[in-house]
């Protein structure tokens, strides 16, 4: 019962506050290299740039969504 | 999550992918399966890869006429092959003579879903805070303590209309709750069952979101600012902090403990990241639910 109380407890979490609130805002969002590439979503859209600049493609692809939660 | 946390953490390969390719981050589960013309091109493009065999997720080098240049999946985390295979095969590629014409009119909605007319699209992000997990030989569990883990939520024209009144509409709420409230630092997360929302103890005044909810192994405290200007949804920041203590893992490796996971929404830039759907949204009568919602009960008690 005690060790029941006692994960209660820990798992109650007090407020957020308005200056945690402004600190994990950022920090959770925060930019990665990844996303400084160019992507694409809609393939078709992508191939037909590639045939007009002359380039290949790079298709990464995922379970879930690739660009979202994968 | 490995992906963006080793493959693409090399400015080299970032440049590379911006100057000399056309990079494109297509849903494998949806494309594979999507009866439209890019559905046609991808199939076929992943179809010539051999190995490995269980899964066609991964990266693919190819030409516009759909021939593969190279196609690979490990090693995971990635070792240096990234940057070796997007150098090769600029050395060998040569653009094709003539590209078949392919009618991109024709979408299959189903697996390429987009916004509801009039629908906000909020980017969602979550983040280990504090994990008291043992040592791992696993470095990918080195990876997910530092990961950020991403989707999108839509908010529907309503429910949109209900925040610009200071409103937060139930099916807003419970949108946010059972598809948002979870830790996707390590992979597809499970959503919550509706049983499983306990309490729901949430105001919106005057622009500020405060409350707490709780979920079966997961006690969750919100503030927010959710602001209009011009009739218009301008502003939509909210952080969701809380334990979460989960009675079995949903991804191999990582260690049963409780831990602090903390998840932000903000509004999405327009643009390409706006058109990358939720997760959620492959089951999409129960992702955009407006009826016999949880949410509802919990907040009259």
């Amino acid at each position: 019962m005690i060790a029941l109380l006692a994960l209660a407890a820990v798992l109650q979490q007090p407020p957020v506050s308005q200056a945690e609130f402004v600190q994990l805002h950022a920090t959770v969002r925060k930019r990665e290299p990844w996303q400084e590439v160019p992507w694409r979503t809609d393939l078709l859209d992508a191939r037909a740039v590639a045939a007009r600049d002359a380039k290949p493609l790079f298709i990464w692809a995922m379970d879930g969504q690739t660009l979202g939660c994968t | 999550m490995v992906d963006r946390a080793s493959a693409f953490d090399d400015r080299e390969v970032v440049e590379l992918l911006k100057t000399r390719y056309v990079p494109v981050a297509p849903s494998l589960t949806e494309l594979i399966k999507s009866k439209d013309p890019a559905g046609d091109f991808f199939r076929k493009v992943v179809g010539q890869r051999a190995e490995p065999k269980h899964t066609k997720q991964g990266y693919y080098i190819a030409s516009p006429d759909g021939t593969l240049v190279v196609g690979w999946m490990y090693p995971r985390p990635d070792d240096g092959t990234m940057k070796k295979n997007l150098a090769e095969a600029l050395k060998t590629y040569r653009p094709p003579k003539q590209i078949d014409r392919i009618d991109a009119s024709k979408v299959d909605r189903q697996c390429n879903p987009v916004p509801p007319d009039g629908a906000a699209v909020i980017e969602v992000c979550s983040k280990v805070l504090d994990a008291k997990w043992g040592p791992s030989p696993a470095k990918r569990v080195d990876m997910i303590r530092d990961a950020v883990g991403r989707d999108r939520l839509w908010i529907l024209r309503a429910e949109r209309e209900a925040l610009l009144r200071g409103e937060l509409a139930d099916s807003l709420l419970e949108r946010v709750i059972r598809f948002h409230l979870v830790d996707n630092t390590r992979g597809v997360p499970r959503r919550w069952k509706q049983e499983e929302m306990k309490a729901v103890e949430l105001k919106l005044a005057k622009g500020t979101l405060q409350g707490r909810v709780q979920l079966d192994g997961f006690d969750v405290q919100l503030y927010g600012r959710i602001e209009a200007k011009g009739g218009a949804l301008s502003r939509f920041d909210v952080v969701a902090r809380g334990v979460h203590d989960p009675k079995k893992t949903e991804v191999g490796e990582v260690p049963l403990a409780p831990y602090t996971v903390a998840i932000a929404f903000a509004l999405s830039e327009s643009g390409e990241p706006a058109r990358v759907p939720p997760l959620f949204s492959w089951d999409l009568p129960d992702y955009l639910r407006t009826a016999a919602l949880r949410v509802t009960e919990l907040r009259r008690k």
